[in-house]
């Protein structure tokens, strides 16, 4: 086990250190640092001027090993627009989306799973094509949609929800039920149809033909291998939404990562993007370390074979 | 549709009296379009993050809302030469933090930013000034790097007094953070990229405009501009801008908001390539390009995508700017004209064409690509990042590309003129005798031989059509009634000058 | 050889085709719809009404026929007075190109390497873990933007775009599922027996990893076109005047109150679509996915 863990803590730096890098390709091919800086107004000396102050003269390889040297060192840098450390405009701003993500991620799932549940029981029944249907209207509208209408509705029309900005809990009421309403379909869909797998399985008939008592075959045998597709795959969204809904963050105002990778993209500001690249980096890779091993604690058969 | 339509509107229009608390506890929230990184004005080049710290900085000047110049922080001043000009500074003012105002701050202030390693985005801006020196307390010399006509306008918008001991001891986060200064508001609360709240300055001087009037002012930043639409009829805000025509149109509706349209310092353009500098294309034809300056109707365009106000141009500038000559070869609409045009060119065929364009100029883009498809041209919009616009417009690889320009608020060709027509980045034109008019227009005091110069070069850029003028941007705003607010004729409103009735 | 084995499964699928159809209202109207809107798309060009490019600025907004337009402009017209029915039209076979390329594309990708690191597992599954991290770890619009920045905007680089960046659900989960399978004691038995790699992909593993395929592919179909919606909500992508719906929707945002037809249609047109494409795939994975394995 041991050994395992060092080899996955391998693993995720060679992982971060390729994202970094590829990363650094990337921004740099999107826009021009010196350029955003001075802006159009910027003559050509002003541009060479600001490359030259900040050292954006130097090649590809010499600014990438400066930046990682400093990270190595525990300094992830100022952002060049305001100058602020970049680690103190992401602390401001990943309890909004991390609030956020948890809220919706939540949400999707305690509708969601028991729904799939209770659909697969019954398929075809009117809970399961209701459920469906809606699953399929949840697929299908852009957020930025659903996003609008809910501010037409509770923000406009009712009053009864702030339409934007993080001033209290009600603020993350609209976001987050937008972001549930496109993470319930994939929940439902996958819930379901594992647990219609499992359901009509070899082991769950011998299952049922032991007695075991319908709760036990549901909960204890179904469920768990039913789950396995939506815990790989929570997993996987909820590093998504940690990296933030630029869209929804848009509509709503929220200024969490995403806002913030979003500006410091447009505006090619390495050392926030870097920042928030390695920062998601570094989540994934735990959380991916964390969905196998949920896998192999819910799969009997997969924790046999190890 | 009828029934909906009423829906939206009731939505829009039921705004509770209670909510309207603007008003009654004298305080203004400003709907933002822009984010502010940091409050540190020389950490920023953008006009509208500047415009909101002339709440708390000051510049030497500051600027009527219909566009002079008036006393600031100098009283007076006199031009001793071309290039020098002599100010009398304002006495008894103090910075928020108690730090008294004099001549050492004005002189730190250009020394800081003419430091080659500071970290200032746009030290271009500041060119201009050679120097100053300190001739007494309260009053200073300023040594200008050449003859600069427009020197006093870009005075009243640029260069915002730092207090030189507080400056020093801090650095430039911190005081972009909690910025110090002598205007009317003071900073009470800052988050980056969200908010910044104000409180009024008790101990403001006795400044020429007047006195600010809120108890409280916050910006607050909504980057989507539904969402700004939505939060002022919700109540939550009582003051945006930036409107389209479309949204003003939607607001007159809504009993308790006004609208209102301003001009604006800015003009867009439509950039060709006829020297190819991007490599052979059709632009290069001056047939084409003739047929193309027929088939855009810019007056409607200027009227759709900009409000009843916007100008459609004959030349690259806007009227209000010193040496903006608009008496050129004018072009009328008239498609016929421009398929005869292209007929006569090389490509009787048509072409393709990409119009490159960054944030809500798209729109403007869209326009002339429907016009254009009319008479053979298959263009197309292709929307950038605006960085990723400006890399590659500089580096010369954006034949037809929809420019704007807000000159900052200058009423002066000259702050348009050595950015696109002179030698330069910008230069898709390669002229060598507008080139030469137009550098010796901007650096001579010479009034009548300026507009002589200015009017060649205009005069020769429309003949050969090298590119395509197109309107004056708009300025719209809407707030809640009872508001009292003059919109500013460079596009630049003083919020703090406004009040409630 | 690997005939025996496959066409057993298959053979029975058009044998049980009729009797499994009549009971599918979804799927039925699925296959109408989507048959639909390919029908539209092919034969956009004679059926529209007008040139979906030509604007009239005078004649923008005008609204759509049942809320007191004219049938001049059937579905009204848009900010720049472009038939909207027209657009409609011949959004429709960009909705479908985007969605089915990028569908398409990321299926191959992503159960490829996802298929790869279940059945061989240790170090190809070591190797595809590395690559799905990076994919997950980079934000996908950097990608997006970088990308659209180097390739132009086409239709075509969309749809790649779109396939780089929706690739990895079908990895994560196809590698999860194929190595379920890959330990079923009936594989574990067809290699005792000597089965080649390639007759167990194909025979064993795939037929049974094929619903997650086909789940997945309606999902991801939809979040592509979708995506594509988002992208134009950024003001990435497919480019104006391109009659694009996610365009559509976007533009027609700023009409919200004046029209709020103009992003209704277009929002509808998407999720009409949508829904097609999700009947067609639920009732696809019920016909092809056997009930109970036998």
């Amino acid at each position: 086990m041991g050994a395992y863990f060092v080899r996955k803590l391998i693993e995720a730096a060679a992982v971060c250190v390729a994202v970094s890098i590829i990363a650094f390709l990337l921004v740099q091919s999107t826009g021009d640092l010196a350029v955003a800086m001075g802006g159009l107004d910027a003559s050509a000396e002003d541009t060479a001027r600001l490359r030259e102050v900040y050292g954006l003269d130097q090649s590809f390889v010499q600014q990438y090993l400066s930046w990682a040297g400093r990270v190595l060192h525990g300094d992830l840098g100022q952002s060049y627009f305001s100058q602020e450390d970049v680690l103190t405009l992401i602390l401001e701003r990943l309890p909004v989306t991390a609030t956020l993500s948890v809220a919706s991620l939540l949400l999707g799932l305690l509708i969601s799973i028991p729904a799939g549940v209770y659909c697969a029981m019954k398929p075809d029944g009117w809970f399961d094509r209701s459920c469906l249907g809606l699953s399929v209207l949840g697929q299908a509208m852009p957020s930025y949609w659903v996003g609008l209408l809910l501010i037409l509705l509770f923000g406009v029309t009712f009053r009864i929800l702030p339409i934007s900005g993080t001033q209290s809990a009600a603020s993350y009421v609209m976001p987050s039920l937008t972001l549930a309403w496109f993470v319930f379909p994939v929940f439902l869909r996958l819930s379901r149809a594992g647990m219609i797998d499992v359901l009509s399985s070899d082991y769950i008939r011998t299952a049922r033909a032991k007695g075991l008592s319908e709760r036990t075959v549901l909960f204890k045998h179904a469920l768990r291998n039913a789950i396995l597709p939506v815990v790989s795959v929570a997993t996987v969204q909820f590093g998504f939404l940690l990296g933030g809904s630029i869209v929804v963050e848009s509509v709503f105002s929220l200024n969490g990562i995403g806002l913030l990778a979003w500006s410091a993209i447009q505006r090619s500001d390495y050392p926030v993007v870097q920042a928030v690249v390695l920062i998601v980096a570094i989540i994934f890779v735990l959380l991916n370390v964390v969905s196998d091993l949920l896998n192999a604690a819910l799969d009997p058969r997969l924790t046999s074979e190890q | 549709m009828k029934n909906l339509k009423i829906f939206a509107l009731s939505m829009m229009t039921l705004a509770p009296a209670s909510l309207c608390a603007g008003q009654a506890d004298n305080s203004l929230v400003w709907g933002y379009d822009t984010q502010l990184e940091s409050m540190n004005p020389y950490a920023t080049n953008k006009g509208k993050a500047q415009l909101v710290m002339r709440n708390v900085l000051e510049h030497l000047l500051y600027r009527t809302a219909d566009g002079q110049a008036k006393p600031a922080l100098a009283t007076s001043w006199t031009w001793v030469d071309a290039t020098t000009i002599d100010f009398t500074l304002r006495e008894g003012v103090t910075f928020h933090n108690g730090e008294a105002f004099d001549a050492d701050d004005v002189v730190y202030t250009v020394a800081q930013i003419k430091n080659p390693d500071a970290k200032i985005s746009a030290q271009g801006d500041y060119k201009f000034i050679e120097s100053v020196e300190k001739t007494g307390q309260y009053s200073i010399r300023m040594k200008l790097s050449k003859p600069t006509p427009s020197a006093i306008d870009r005075l009243s918008q640029t260069l915002f007094i730092l207090p030189n001991e507080t400056y020093e001891a801090m650095d430039a986060a911190e005081f972009g953070r909690a910025p110090v200064g002598t205007g009317p508001y003071k900073v009470t609360g800052f988050e980056a990229g969200q908010m910044v709240e104000f409180e009024r300055n008790e101990a403001y001087y006795d400044a020429e405009w007047g006195q600010p009037q809120f108890d409280k002012l916050t910006v607050l930043t909504l980057p989507d501009p539904q969402t700004r639409l939505a939060e002022l009829t919700s109540g939550r805000v009582d003051f945006v801008w930036g409107l389209s025509p479309d949204d003003m149109m939607q607001l007159t509706m809504s009993p308790d908001i006004e609208t209102v349209s301003g001009d604006s310092t800015t003009v867009t353009f439509l950039s060709l390539d006829p020297n190819a500098r991007t490599g052979d294309n059709p632009t290069q034809d001056k047939n084409v390009r003739l047929a193309m300056i027929h088939a855009i109707d810019r007056a409607v365009v200027g009227q759709v995508m900009q409000g009843a106000a916007s100008i459609a141009l004959e030349s690259s500038c806007h009227p209000k700017q010193f040496g903006c000559i608009q008496d050129v070869a004018g072009y009328e609409y008239n498609v016929e004209k421009a398929k005869e045009y292209m007929a006569a060119s090389a490509y009787p065929d048509g072409f393709e064409m990409k119009i490159a364009a960054f944030t809500e100029n798209a729109r403007i883009a869209e326009a002339v690509t429907g016009y254009l498809r009319k008479i053979g041209i298959e263009a197309t919009v292709d929307q950038r990042e605006t960085t990723a616009w400006v890399k590659d417009y500089f580096a010369g690889e954006i034949p037809v590309g929809i420019v704007p320009w807000p000159s900052n608020g200058v009423y002066d060709v000259s702050s348009i003129t050595p950015f696109f027509f002179e030698e330069g980045q910008g230069d898709y034109i390669g002229d060598a005798e507008i080139n030469a008019w137009f550098a010796e227009a901007g650096s001579i005091i010479d009034e009548e031989e300026r507009l002589r110069l200015y009017a060649l070069g205009f005069g020769k850029m429309a003949d050969e059509v090298l590119n395509i003028p197109m309107v004056t941007k708009v300025t719209n705003y809407a707030y809640r009634s009872g508001l009292d607010f003059t919109p500013a004729a460079d596009g630049y409103p003083l919020i703090y000058m406004a009040g409630w009735k | 050889m690997t005939l025996s084995s496959t066409s057993s499964s298959r053979g029975k699928i058009p044998r049980l085709l009729p009797a499994r159809l009549a009971g599918r209202t979804g799927f039925c109207i699925g296959l109408v719809l989507l048959t639909g809107f390919i029908f539209i798309a092919v034969f956009a060009p004679f059926i529209a009404p007008h040139d979906p490019y030509t604007q009239s600025l005078m004649a923008r907004l005008k609204p759509p026929v049942w809320a007191g337009g004219t049938w001049e402009y059937p579905f009204g017209t848009d900010g720049y007075g472009r038939d909207y029915l027209s657009r409609l039209i011949y959004g429709t076979r960009i909705s479908l190109i985007v969605g089915l390329g990028a569908a398409a594309l990321a299926t191959v990708i992503g159960t490829t390497l996802g298929v790869v690191a279940g059945v061989m597992g240790g170090y190809a599954n070591r190797a595809v873990s590395f690559i799905i991290a990076i994919r997950l770890a980079l934000p996908s619009l950097l990608l997006a933007l970088a990308i659209l920045q180097i390739a132009g905007s086409g239709v075509f680089v969309v749809v790649v775009v779109l396939a780089v960046t929706h690739w990895d659900r079908f990895a994560v989960v196809l590698r999860t599922a194929s190595r379920q399978v890959a330990s079923q004691d009936y594989v574990i038995r067809a290699r005792a027996m000597g089965a080649s790699e390639m007759r167990i992909l194909r025979s064993e593993i795939f037929p049974n990893v094929l619903n997650h395929i086909v789940i997945i592919f309606t999902f991801e179909m939809a979040q592509c076109i979708l995506a594509a919606a988002a992208l134009s909500f950024l003001g990435l992508g497919i480019q104006a005047p391109e009659p694009s719906w996610g365009l559509m929707m976007s533009e027609g945002r700023a009409f919200l109150v004046i029209n709020p037809w103009l992003i209704t249609i277009a929002g509808l047109a998407i999720m009409l679509l949508v829904l097609a494409v999700n009947l067609v795939g639920d009732g696809l994975r019920d016909l092809i996915v056997p009930k109970g394995r036998s």
